[in-house]
């Protein structure tokens, strides 16, 4: 695996450390961001290869975020993983007409997200 | 069945408070319980601390999330309040469009805030179809959000009962709906219009420029210091000399300076100032 880089977007210190420590352990390249606008400025700053992005966030959410990549030409090919405590059949939903290309719900386990990510790079 | 006590409501008031922003005062707490007793029922939880319980198990955060779409959610309808409506379209409108001819601006943004299952939005979408003539020469965003899935799932599917429709001028209904398996279904023309977005309301990312915002009957649900804020916010999303649709009784008066009260024919709206 070549320089992957992963950016990953969540308000919970606790998720951003355990998912970085794992995806660098797998040699992935990670950024982290604490919310959707915090995503935003790094996406314009650096070549993120996927994106895991939780919803519910203190300032721009994740379907929020999501819309704004997906309708950018610069940005809509970069695959993004929802990764949320938003289980309902209806987030769901709501996580794909968003534009968003899984969406996996908490609690999850590691190895079913990287082997989404590996489908996806 | 139940019977939910004084105190397990006001943990349940505390928890939803904590996870959305939305704080139900007292006068609002029988609302709460009714809407608690009917998620209980039909996800088949009889008792208050085991539901409490299980709302709070951080394994498991679907049922928050059901529940907070169900107590967030307010039963509305095309063309509710009526003299608004006719003020947005008769008074605001027109002279919105005249401003914007003016100078040679041809782009009109509206917000729904708490937009629902998508009746306000569509509403305003009708309204402007019906008002302004060659629409197709202006570029019109109607931008409705909502802090729930399941409204806006709804919203973008524009699929109503016949409860939801009865106050739309008749010739409204034949001109933009299909009648289907007895349901209303909005038409593509009026669906273009409007672009549902999920966003709760204490979130700091507001989007901005907008001529016009509607939120009614949304602050009754925030403390005064959350409403304060959030008002201060769309200060901030409206164009100069914008317009704030709220409820029909809801005042921002000794809450917020940067607005001026305007009354309409039979109602008001509060027009932005410079502070």
């Amino acid at each position: 695996m070549k320089d992957v880089v992963i950016l990953v977007v969540d308000d919970s210190s606790v998720v951003v450390e355990a998912v970085r420590e794992a995806l660098l352990g797998d040699g992935y390249i990670v950024y982290t961001a604490g919310d959707g606008l915090e995503a935003l400025d790094i996406v314009k700053r650096q070549k993120i290869n996927l994106i895991l992005l939780d919803i519910d966030m203190p300032r721009m959410n994740g379907y929020q975020l999501c819309k704004i990549l997906k309708k950018d030409p610069n940005y809509k090919n970069i695959p993004i993983v929802m990764l949320t405590a938003k289980s309902t059949e209806t987030d769901r939903v709501w996580g794909l007409k968003a534009g968003s290309d899984e969406y996996l719900t908490k609690p999850f386990n590691y190895s079913k997200v990287k082997e989404v990510i590996k489908r996806f790079i | 069945m139940n019977n939910i006590s004084e105190k397990q409501l006001l943990k349940f008031r505390d928890l939803i408070f904590t996870n959305c922003g939305l704080w139900f005062g007292d006068s609002k707490l029988s609302i709460l319980a009714n809407r608690i007793r009917t998620r209980m029922k039909e996800s088949g939880v009889s008792d208050p601390d085991e539901y409490l319980r299980l709302i709070c198990s951080p394994d498991d955060r679907a049922e928050i999330s059901t529940l907070i779409n169900q107590v967030t959610t307010n039963e509305t309808y095309f063309y509710r309040s009526e003299s608004q409506i006719d003020s947005f379209k008769n008074i605001i409108l027109p002279k919105l469009m005249e401003k914007k001819v003016a100078a040679n601006d041809r782009r009109i943004r509206i917000w729904s805030a708490g937009c629902s299952s998508g009746e306000e939005p569509y509403t305003l979408a009708i309204c402007i179809l019906e008002t302004i003539p060659f629409h197709s020469i202006w570029n019109i965003e109607i931008y409705a959000t909502d802090i729930s899935t399941e409204v806006l799932n709804k919203a973008s599917e524009g699929r109503y009962s016949r409860r939801a429709i009865e106050k739309l001028p008749k010739e409204y209904l034949a001109k933009y709906f299909v009648e289907r398996d007895g349901f209303h279904i909005i038409n593509n023309t009026v669906k273009k219009m409007v672009e549902f977005d999920y966003a709760n309301l204490i979130d700091a990312y507001y989007e901005s420029d907008f001529d016009i915002i509607f939120c009614r009957n949304v602050l009754i649900y925030f403390k005064d210091e959350t409403k304060k804020d959030i008002i201060n916010k769309f200060w901030g999303s409206l164009v100069d000399d914008g317009y704030l649709f709220l409820g029909p009784t809801e005042m921002i008066r000794g809450l917020v300076e940067g607005f001026k009260m305007v009354t309409l024919k039979d109602s008001v709206v509060f027009q932005k100032q410079p502070r």
